[in-house]
């Protein structure tokens, strides 16, 4: 599963940034290991306090569980690829892959009085993380990146 | 994922350890269903060994609630903390469990 992995120093000096490659099957049983890898990884992240942790963990899950689960239902032969970078302040998250387009941009909120039982996942990455980028099409490409400056540090 | 239950009394208890998300809510979803054909009128979560969880476990949890409420009785949720605990509060979900 793991790829590539290296470290590099910034030509601005503003430190070092480790970069890794991974690659799933996309099924929901390399959910646990994914988890556990990027939990690994956000370790690099030298700021990072058990906020940030929980946060980018819960954020790539549901992404994770949105390819997975929407972006190649129907099929088993679908490969995940992730690419973390991380510098002491903060992270981003690739995740690509080849399924349908998931509507990750939909950043409609929840009515959350109602206490839905689904449709939270895409809500809860853009709550989590600073930045979302989605770019559909083949391939796929979400790009997710917390920072340790943030004000989503305090929260939720 | 572990659930544990534990009839007492007026009570049912359910002890949740481990990962609770997409990969393992199928497996809790049975317990959940059978606890509420049984229309117990109090059933308390206990999160203490609860690790991990997601918006699919989330559901499972809120569709008992749901469920057993609309049924006349009462749940309570317990011991969440660390990353169950942020998602919870995330989803404002704490204070209508009692957390």
């Amino acid at each position: 599963m793991l790829r590539n992995t290296s470290t590099e120093s910034s030509a601005n000096g503003v430190g070092d940034v480790t970069r890794v490659a991974l690659r799933f099957p996309a099924v929901i049983g390399y959910r646990p290991v994914a988890i556990d890898l990027v939990s690994a990884l956000i370790r690099q992240v030298e700021q990072a306090d058990g906020n940030f942790r929980n946060e980018m963990v819960t954020a790539f899950g549901e992404a994770f569980n949105n390819i997975v689960i929407h972006g190649y239902r129907g099929r088993s032969d679908g490969m995940l690829d992730i690419e973390a970078e991380m510098t002491a302040e903060e992270m981003t998250i690739r995740l690509i892959d080849t399924g349908r387009e998931v509507d990750f941009n939909d950043v409609e909120p929840p009515d959350l009085t109602t206490m839905p039982e689904s449709g939270m996942g895409v809500f809860m990455i853009h709550a989590l993380v600073d930045e979302v980028i989605y770019r559909g099409g083949s391939p796929n490409v979400l790009s997710l990146t917390k920072r340790t400056t943030s004000e989503n540090q305090e929260a939720p | 994922m572990k659930c544990t239950r534990a009839d007492l009394e007026n009570e049912v208890r359910l002890h949740i350890d481990g990962a609770l998300d997409a990969l393992t809510a199928r497996d809790i979803r049975p317990i959940f269903d059978q606890v509420v054909a049984d229309k117990p009128k109090k059933v308390t979560v206990d999160l203490e060994g609860l690790t991990l969880i997601d918006s699919s476990g989330v559901g499972a949890i809120v569709s008992l609630f749901k469920r057993v409420k609309a049924d006349g009785g009462n749940v309570v949720v317990m011991r969440a903390h660390d990353q169950p605990l942020a998602v919870l509060k995330l989803l404002k979900l704490d204070k209508i469990f009692g957390l």
